[in-house]
């Protein structure tokens, strides 16, 4: 296997059901990575959820878990191989 | 990429502390105090005082404080969480007590005993979070509430002549011998967020030291006594609260900034 590239890769997961509908991290995201959903939880909140299309733009700054005030976000990095295989 | 599952092989960055249980808190959407206690749950894993921190909780929004860490907690009469803490510092010198209060309960029936403690120089940890209205009884004027600002006890705006004008409490407990670090800091953005958390790791470490009490005053967002959107409560702070509450280090002993020399951030 050769392994052309590998880059590093973050993503967050929100806990829907501790979300509030704040958008503190819709405010803070430089990469406008977070939307709201058209659901609601729990508490009757459209709570914050990551955006498919640019869920790939997420650089890992962990702002938006900064400012969660409800400590609803948590944030990954991940190693992701991209090679070909020959 | 955002519904995939979470591979094992994945590293948290960033995750809720180790200390604090699994449960929402009760707080209104875009509290500071949720981020607050976050902070003081993060320096409490770094510290690596489970066994050793007693939680004091006071009266107002900050009274289930005890509910979010996994540490022992004791509650303490409305504004007497320094007075508690004290006494169980002196019983317990190897036990580190630490408070989170709010402007109403420090600033308003708890002036004296904070006043007090700081000047016998306590070894213990005060968070004092300033919101500018007494937020669980519904918002009504405290001592820090800024002049022409609407609360629901003053229908038209806290005026000088009637209600006098608002209590600066870092600066006035600066003044004292007794406290190792006073510091003000804010939660409007990340970046505050951030020296916020280093601020208060400075106020658990002092006292640890022994050098006196840590006390640092955090200016919360409080948007639904306000009358804000959650989104607009941080630049509410930035227009209104920064101006009557100027952000930095009020007191720090010499032995303290040794100590700042050793914390992330």
């Amino acid at each position: 296997m050769l392994i052309s590239e590998s880059r590093k890769t973050s993503y967050i997961v929100i806990d829907k059901d501790k979300c509030k509908a704040c958008y503190y991290c819709i405010a803070v995201c430089s990469k406008n990575v977070i939307g709201i959903s058209k659901n609601i939880n729990r508490f009757g909140f459209n709570y914050a959820e990551p955006i498919e299309e640019k869920a790939h733009e997420c650089t890992g700054c962990k702002s938006c878990a900064i400012m969660c005030p409800d400590i609803a976000i948590t944030v990954y990095s991940s190693r992701v191989l991209e090679g070909d295989i020959d | 990429m955002s519904n995939r599952g979470i591979n094992d092989m994945d590293n948290a960055i960033f995750r809720r502390p180790d200390i604090m249980p699994d449960r929402a808190t009760h707080f209104c959407p875009g509290c500071g105090h949720g981020i607050t206690q976050r902070l003081i749950g993060e320096v409490l894993d770094d510290l690596r005082l489970r066994d050793k921190a007693i939680c004091v909780g006071s009266i107002g929004c900050t009274v289930t404080s005890y509910l979010y860490y996994d540490v022992d907690g004791t509650e303490a009469p409305h504004g007497r969480a320094p007075a508690v803490a004290t006494a169980i510092k002196r019983c317990h010198p190897d036990l580190h007590p630490f408070a989170i209060q709010g402007d109403g309960d420090l600033a308003s029936i708890g002036m004296a005993e904070i006043v007090h403690a700081a000047a016998r120089g306590e070894n213990i940890t005060i968070i004092f979070a300033n919101n500018a209205n007494y937020g669980m009884t519904g918002g009504q004027l405290a001592p820090t509430t800024l002049v022409g600002m609407y609360t629901s006890s003053t229908i038209a705006g806290r005026k000088e002549d009637r209600h006098g004008f608002p209590i600066r409490v870092s600066e006035m407990l600066a003044t004292l011998d007794g406290p190792a670090y006073i510091s003000r800091v804010s939660l409007h953005n990340p970046a505050n967020v951030r020296k916020a958390r280093k601020a208060i790791e400075i106020a658990f470490r002092a006292p640890l030291e022994g050098l006196g009490m840590g006390f640092v005053e955090v200016l919360s967002m409080c948007p639904i006594n306000w009358k804000v959107e959650p989104v607009n409560a941080p630049q509410w702070i930035v227009d209104n609260m920064i101006p009557q509450y100027p952000l930095g280090e009020f007191k720090c002993k010499p032995e303290v900034e040794e100590l700042k020399k050793a914390v992330r951030g």
